[in-house]
């Protein structure tokens, strides 16, 4: 009613320009000095990559704050800062960050367990299922996205559905790359064990599981990037998918909310490198123990 | 002079795609649009059409198991005859197929499954001829296909010039390469909603998405490749009184192509992900908007086959390129 077109939602306290500058400046500043004096925790490198953060965020801020852009098009930095905040303080964030994990954790653990143990089996007894080598080549080429429309049909709305296909799309690489991993066994070490006495269980601890862990982990890498995709597309594409950021997205740019729209996707990025860094330590872990 | 072929096969290859598809998809829009057939509100032809205009008879389905049962016998003879020229990996792989439809279709003549929640082959095939007819099915794969190749264009086009820079010089690569990573981790989809804000409703978003989630992959596998290139390499040249120029041509280079289709292929793989996702959520044309109709089995069906067949032709020939270009010791990635 005031012919004003900014967001409905306002955040309580909106940090200015100034202070978040400030702010901005004073992380920079205390990582610098934290290098000083902790350098085998925040080394030189990590220094280097986050002045070039800043100094984007700098840039946007400056972008905005001059109006070189449209404010509402593209809200400041310190605005889309305080619209976090205010979004966490109300427990609506983390809602949000619940929801979209618990569907990637529920999906993603599923499509570990049923890849690899799968991958494991045709290995195995790979002259009775090599036509479904046939089976997977055809449908590998089909994005998880694409199945949407089906699963919804079959699952009805609700979470169920946006997990079945996040399952299809960490499924195939997870799969293909146990397959490739347990084809690189020698069946020199195999015959060795059979020699003195071990059965089955004991070529897959000692032998088929330390070759192809590494395959494992490749893939799941590449099962979470996919896994990550999928689950906001789910979440964009039917708003009944049981909620989770990208809903939040789609929601807020509904309501031309765009502050709110870049809190999702920059939550998406922070909790994306998160997850990335957590199997990659996983790896760092696992290759100490082989 | 490899190196030189190769890339010229490569920007060759996407220039006649592009030219090739943005010229049938507007043609074949304009023959869309003076289409007299009715269509709905999102321009899909009405099936009401068939009463007035030429009807399009089902398969029935016993002829369809009839000619299933012909072609098992026929592989199964084709297999006795000319068993040195057909390798059994393939064979099983096209009788499984076989048999697959076949059962599929029995399962539906005897009524194990109804046609609510999953479609007959039968009943895929006449959609295929029905959308075909219709000129819709056309419009839809070109109007992907063409911003498929687009897309993936300008991921190519910007990905090669960059990853030769942040592979070279490695200070550089230290600055950026935590934001660049943080960039990564953010799946394209997700800034859909903030482009269409921007650049408006239509196929600008959607290309930046698709530019945007090919071009990681090949810039990954470019940097890879370039900091594969083993040292004696350069130093020979060095020693040999070649300038930097020559290092780069010479030893640079050509170790970074067999990378460089590494990461044609896995840019690919995410690229035609992001497209059915962008399709699905943004735009009103293309495959991934087939699949989105929902409540309509057999239309989901024939778009998953046509999906699964450009990718089946895309995926193929970009192995096959590894293949010849790559070397034949590098450990291919699944995807």
């Amino acid at each position: 009613m005031h012919g004003t077109v900014f967001p409905p939602i306002e955040p309580s306290e909106v940090i200015s320009t100034f202070f978040f500058i400030v702010l901005l400046f004073g992380s920079f500043m205390t990582v610098v000095i934290a290098n000083r004096f902790i350098p085998a925790v925040i080394n030189v490198s990590f220094v280097k990559g986050y002045s070039v953060i800043c100094l984007f965020i700098a840039i946007w801020e400056m972008i905005s704050f001059s109006e070189l852009v449209n404010p509402v098009l593209l809200p400041p930095a310190s605005r889309v800062a305080s619209m976090l905040v205010f979004l966490w303080s109300i427990g609506f964030l983390q809602s949000q960050i619940y929801a979209t994990l618990y569907k990637l954790a529920y999906a993603f653990s599923l499509a570990l367990a049923s890849g690899v143990t799968l991958g494991v089996m045709i290995s195995y007894y790979s002259n009775v299922f090599s036509f479904i080598e046939s089976f997977a080549t055809a449908a590998r080429v089909i994005p998880a996205p694409a199945w949407l429309a089906l699963s919804i049909l079959w699952f009805g709305i609700g979470s169920a559905s946006a997990i079945f296909i996040i399952w299809l799309g960490c499924f195939f690489p997870i799969f293909l790359n146990t397959v490739a991993g347990v084809a690189k066994v020698e069946p020199v070490q195999v015959e060795t064990i059979k020699t003195f006495g071990g059965d089955k269980w004991d070529v897959l601890l000692d032998v088929v599981l330390p070759t192809a862990y590494h395959h494992i982990l490749t893939g799941s890498r590449i099962g979470l990037g996919i896994g990550w995709i999928t689950v906001v597309t789910a979440e964009l594409a039917s708003p009944d998918a049981g909620g989770g950021l990208g809903w939040m997205i789609m929601d807020s740019r509904v309501l031309l909310d765009i502050t709110s729209v870049l809190c999702g996707v920059s939550a998406i990025g922070f909790l994306g490198v998160v997850t990335d860094s957590l199997l990659n330590s996983l790896e760092e872990l696992v290759q100490t123990w082989g | 002079m490899r190196a030189a072929i190769n890339s010229s096969l490569v920007i060759t290859f996407i220039v006649v795609g592009i030219s090739f598809t943005s010229h049938i998809a507007y043609a074949g829009q304009e023959t869309f649009d003076n289409l007299s057939a009715p269509v709905d509100t999102w321009k899909r032809p009405v099936e009401r059409g068939l009463v007035s205009g030429a009807t399009i008879q089902k398969i029935p389905p016993l002829n369809f198991i009839l000619f299933m049962s012909v072609l098992l016998g026929g592989a199964i003879v084709a297999k006795k005859v000319f068993g040195k020229n057909f390798s059994q990996k393939a064979f099983i792989g096209l009788m499984a197929w076989i048999i697959f439809f076949l059962f599929w279709e029995l399962a539906f003549h005897y009524r194990l499954l109804t046609t609510t929640l999953i479609a007959a082959p039968t009943d895929i095939l006449w959609k295929f001829n029905f959308h075909i007819q219709q000129g819709y099915l056309q419009m839809h794969v070109i109007a992907t296909l063409n911003r498929f190749f687009v897309a993936f264009a300008m991921a190519v086009i910007l990905a090669i010039p960059f990853g030769i820079i942040a592979g070279i010089s490695n200070k550089l690569y230290e600055w950026v390469a935590p934001s660049l990573n943080f960039l990564r981790m953010i799946p394209p989809p997700a800034i859909l909603p903030f482009l269409i804000i921007l650049f408006g409703i239509g196929e600008a978003p959607a290309i930046f998405v698709i530019t945007l989630g090919a071009f990681f992959p090949i810039f990954i596998s470019i940097i890879r490749g370039i900091h594969s290139t083993e040292t004696s390499h350069c130093e020979v040249i060095e020693t040999l009184g070649g300038s930097k120029i020559d290092v780069l041509v010479h030893a640079i280079f050509p170790s970074a192509i067999p990378a460089l289709f590494t990461g044609l292929r896995l840019g690919f793989s995410v690229g035609w992900l992001v497209l059915i996702s962008a399709e699905a959520v943004a735009i009103d044309r293309g495959v991934g908007f087939i699949v989105q109709s929902k409540f309509d089995a057999p239309l989901v069906f024939m778009g998953l086959v046509i999906i699964c067949v450009i990718g089946l032709v895309i995926d193929f020939s970009l192995k096959w390129g590894e293949r010849f270009f790559g070397s034949p010791n590098r450990e291919t990635m699944a995807v």
